[in-house]
């Protein structure tokens, strides 16, 4: 894991646990919010999937893993793909390029304890996964065996799927991300 | 790590048939649950039936633990061994009564202790291969066949139980089955 965030071109230190822990908790604080959001804008009819590109923005910029930058290395272990192409002044301006240079290499790939660490943190989230999908199918067996039992709920049915369909896939997304970054104990800062 | 050599009078020492037991559970789960879904897209008010509801609650409980994993039941041990607390100190003659019996199973000398270190890794190690065949292969394939599923047959709660079922009892044996897969063979017992 990197001690270091680089958002927009500025150097923040993340090694003490406590920084990783609130940017664990701001990150679905926010998420949360959009959710709710979306919800009262369009009952998430086309704003939905807004809630599942900031989950990926989130990935790429704050917590990696499965996306190139953030704090946790590549669970692949890969060099990110080099582009031969020059970068998009966008991404200059907003300082969002960072070209991976040679001597970099190593720095994307976990060694072992890291790699033990990436597993533990995928069984862990595994366990926590089963329980929006487990709610979509109780709620779903409950409308079709007696839909009286779910009659008083204020939402319809299938917005109440899509939203814990949406909590699932953002879980599925972050969540080993999360908890690497919540249980990782103080690190030594590179700043 | 398989906590036993036979199962169901079948014997599971070996890969290869390690192998066709899980090749014979993901089929027979996924016929089971396409003629069920079909037969209650035919008469949706079958399932307002106890006994309709009591079969398919009771199969669906078999698919769930028919691998192991979360008890004392199927080829895998328990797969959350490492949850067990540290036994903390007590005075030794208060000591069996204090220690509930996963704590004992835990403690290092007790011959039933669950997972190894080995274990733990090999388990860690399947979690991780299941999360990324979930997310790169499974979960893109669920979520185009519910789209299209829908867009051919409107009624869309019908879709949805299955859809979801089978989501559950990936999440909870793909590991399972995975471990199965990959574990060589094991040494005859006595």
């Amino acid at each position: 894991m990197n001690a270091e965030l680089i958002f927009f071109g500025k150097r923040v230190d993340m090694a003490p646990r406590h920084r990783r822990r609130t940017l664990v908790i701001l990150l679905y604080a926010s998420l949360a919010v959009l959710m709710a959001a979306c919800w009262f804008l369009t009952h998430w009819r086309g704003t939905g999937a807004y809630v599942f590109f900031a989950a990926l923005i989130a990935c790429r910029l704050f917590l990696g893993g499965y996306y190139p930058g953030g704090l946790v290395k590549p669970f692949n272990g890969k060099v990110p793909h080099r582009s031969e192409m020059p970068p998009s002044l966008l991404a200059l301006k907003l300082h969002v390029y960072h070209p991976v240079l040679a001597a970099d290499e190593a720095s994307y790939r976990s060694d072992e304890r890291e790699l033990s660490q990436h597993d533990h943190a995928h069984y862990l989230a595994y366990q926590a996964i089963i329980f929006p999908v487990l709610l979509v199918w109780l709620l779903a067996s409950f409308r079709i065996a007696n839909p009286a039992i779910i009659a008083w709920l204020a939402m319809p049915p299938d917005a109440i799927y899509y939203g814990l369909s949406l909590i699932a896939v953002t879980m599925f997304l972050t969540l080993p991300q999360a908890v690497l970054l919540w249980t990782e104990p103080d690190m030594d800062s590179d700043l | 790590m398989i906590a036993r050599q036979t199962y169901l009078g079948i014997s599971i020492r070996t890969r290869r048939s390690r192998r066709r037991l899980v090749i014979g559970y993901w089929l027979t789960v996924l016929v089971i649950m396409a003629a069920a879904s079909y037969a209650v897209s035919l008469d949706p008010g079958a399932l307002q039936h106890w006994w309709t509801l009591l079969a398919i609650g009771g199969l669906y409980g078999i698919a769930l633990t028919f691998l192991g994993g979360y008890g004392q039941i199927g080829p895998m041990p328990d797969l959350s061994g490492d949850r067990t607390p540290a036994p903390r100190w007590v005075p030794i003659e208060a000591a069996d009564a204090l220690l509930s019996r996963r704590a004992r199973a835990a403690h290092p000398e007790h011959p039933a202790s669950p997972l190894d270190e080995r274990d733990l890794c090999l388990r860690d190690a399947a979690h991780f291969q299941a999360y990324r065949l979930t997310r790169e292969w499974l979960l893109p394939l669920l979520i185009a066949a519910f789209i299209v599923f829908q867009y051919i047959y409107p009624r869309s709660q019908f879709v949805a139980i299955p859809v979801y079922a089978f989501l559950i009892l990936v999440i909870y044996n793909l590991p399972q089955s995975l471990i199965l897969w990959t574990e060589p063979d094991m040494e005859a017992s006595e």
